[in-house]
């Protein structure tokens, strides 16, 4: 085939290949399971043991369920003494029967406590706050709220929220810490823990295997708290960064990078070490204005330039 | 919300239509099916005829009086839970071997919060403030340390035999995988535990092996607080 050939018949090609979806149809939203009027701060306990939950805060005093519900799962929508109290999840049709993933969306005051139970069903929440709970699914939660809790055995954790108190607990899954919490106190057991959140007045962090990483620039007057048995604890840091580090390992080491570098008159100040023990150190940078504990027993403690 | 697959009335709408809070709209929709349907009708009547019971009683006597109304409503679902209050645990050997591995660990908890708590004031209060301090106010301060540190250590234990009673049970009714699950965060705690007794024994005036410690048996205790809530 000759060059100028083939080039008319890529043209042709080109021509030919059909549009991405000129008119998409927007998809139609599911089926409505259930709603009831509530009272602003009205308790929701809900269960859903596989699929998804989704929670979306709203400005309307009524909860609204839709969603898709597996053939052999019942919807079930109780409600307490009275509009401040409900219970909604799924069941199997019959006792001790298996459940089908069901995916509910459900939409509840933005003040509403919420409680919510999975087995491996994940938990995605937007401007609400309360008890989030599953064995293997993950929890994603963003938005504002005013307390947040969330606890998975092996599922990863998510938490990019505004609240001034947040708790969370995972055990082999991935801890990401962003938003703008104010106490946050999480931990993993192996799990990596990762912290991005500058706005972090009191934070604790914790695992026992995983890795510890926090990227943010610490809050004037915050105080932190690191400790990890045998993972390591990255801080990377911002040059601009006013924060006291008491840096202290056992069997670890302590690796400072740029910011440690005595000849860079910019540089972060290197202090000598709080004690002739070896592996302990105390760092000043800036005006030390934050106060940031690391330990760790085995883990390395690296101190970077973010 | 009616239940498509059998065409009936859902439990929440037989609930509503029995004490009167459907909406106007439903209202008209359910009545025209009760009017056809005569199971549904019945259940209705006998929801009604049950809240009309209630009422009767919470007006004509005390709360004593309608608890076992209430009781006797009940039997099936009374029955289903004392059921399954009686699961399948594993061999007495597992169990002793688990209440073996435990013991010594709520006796170290003790221990090291106590010694955590005396360290830490020791090391919080600066040497200045403590040379001023009179003779009196200096053994004022250290009997509320050891009353603090007492109280920590008894709670930390009344908390740990609370787990450890619930953990016989309730793990035994977790889900394999869960059990599983948890039993690997166990051990890796369990292990990370037995690296800082042993670095403890080695240098005992540590503070930071202290508190590292204590951070382990709190996550030991994480851990074993999501066995009561996975079950």
């Amino acid at each position: 085939m000759t060059r100028p050939i083939r080039f008319m018949l890529f043209c042709g090609c080109l021509a030919a290949w059909p549009k991405s979806a000129p008119h998409a149809q927007p998809v139609p939203a599911p089926k409505v399971l259930g709603a009831r009027a509530a009272t602003p701060n009205v308790a929701v306990k809900i269960w859903v043991p596989t699929g998804s939950a989704r929670l979306i805060g709203w400005d309307r005093d009524s909860i609204v369920v839709r969603g898709r519900v597996a053939s052999n799962s019942h919807f079930f929508f109780a409600r307490g003494q009275d509009k401040s109290a409900y219970k909604l999840g799924l069941e199997p049709r019959r006792l001790g029967a298996d459940m089908g993933p069901s995916d509910l969306v459900i939409y509840v005051p933005r003040r509403a406590g919420i409680s919510i139970k999975t087995v491996d069903a994940s938990v995605t929440g937007e401007g609400v706050g309360g008890w989030f709970y599953t064995v293997s699914g993950a929890i994603r939660l963003s938005g504002d709220a005013e307390q947040v809790e969330a606890e998975s055995i092996s599922g990863d954790v998510d938490l990019d929220v505004t609240s001034m108190v947040v708790k969370a607990r995972t055990g082999r899954g991935h801890m990401t810490v962003r938003g703008s919490p104010e106490d946050v106190d999480a931990s993993t057991v192996s799990g990596p823990l990762d912290v991005t959140s500058s706005a972090i007045q009191r934070g604790r962090f914790s695992s026992v295997t995983g890795n510890l990483r926090y990227e943010a620039n610490p809050v004037p007057g915050s105080i932190f708290d690191f400790s990890d048995h045998a993972g390591s604890v990255d801080l990377l840091l911002p040059r601009s960064a006013s924060s006291r580090l008491d840096l202290s390992t056992v069997n670890g080491f302590i690796q400072g990078g740029g910011p440690l570098r005595r000849d860079d008159p910019n540089s972060l100040r290197l202090y000598r070490p709080a004690s002739a023990g070896g592996q302990t150190l105390t760092v000043r940078l800036g005006a030390g204005e934050a106060h940031m504990t690391v330990r760790t027993f085995k883990g390395a403690i690296r101190l970077l330039p973010k | 919300m009616t239940n498509p697959s059998a065409n009936h009335l859902s439990e929440d709408e037989r609930q509503c239509a029995a004490d009167g809070t459907l909406d106007a709209v439903s209202r008209a929709r359910v009545d025209a099916h009760l009017g056809e349907c005569r199971a549904c009708a019945a259940d209705v009547a006998r929801l009604a005829a049950l809240m009309n019971r209630i009422d009767d009683k919470r007006r004509s006597g005390s709360a004593a009086t309608l608890t076992p109304v209430v009781e006797d409503l009940w039997p099936d679902i009374r029955r289903q839970i004392e059921n399954s209050k009686v699961v399948a645990l594993d061999s007495d050997e597992t169990v002793s071997a688990w209440r073996l591995r435990l013991d010594p660990w709520v006796i170290g908890v003790a221990a090291s919060v106590a010694a955590i708590t005396a360290l830490t004031v020791i090391q919080i209060v600066p040497p200045i403030v403590r040379s001023a301090a009179t003779n009196a106010a200096a053994s004022a301060s250290a009997d509320t340390v050891f009353r603090f540190a007492a109280d920590s250590a008894e709670s930390y234990r009344e908390e740990a035999d609370r787990l450890l009673d619930e953990l016989q049970l309730q793990r035994a009714r977790l889900a394999p995988g869960t059990r599983a699950a948890i039993d690997d965060d166990l051990k890796t705690v369990d292990l990370a535990i037995a690296e800082l007794q042993v670095a403890v024994a080695r240098d005992p005036r540590n503070p930071a092996l202290r508190a590292m410690l204590a951070s382990s048996y709190r996550q030991k205790v994480d851990v074993l607080k999501k066995i009561s809530n996975a079950s």
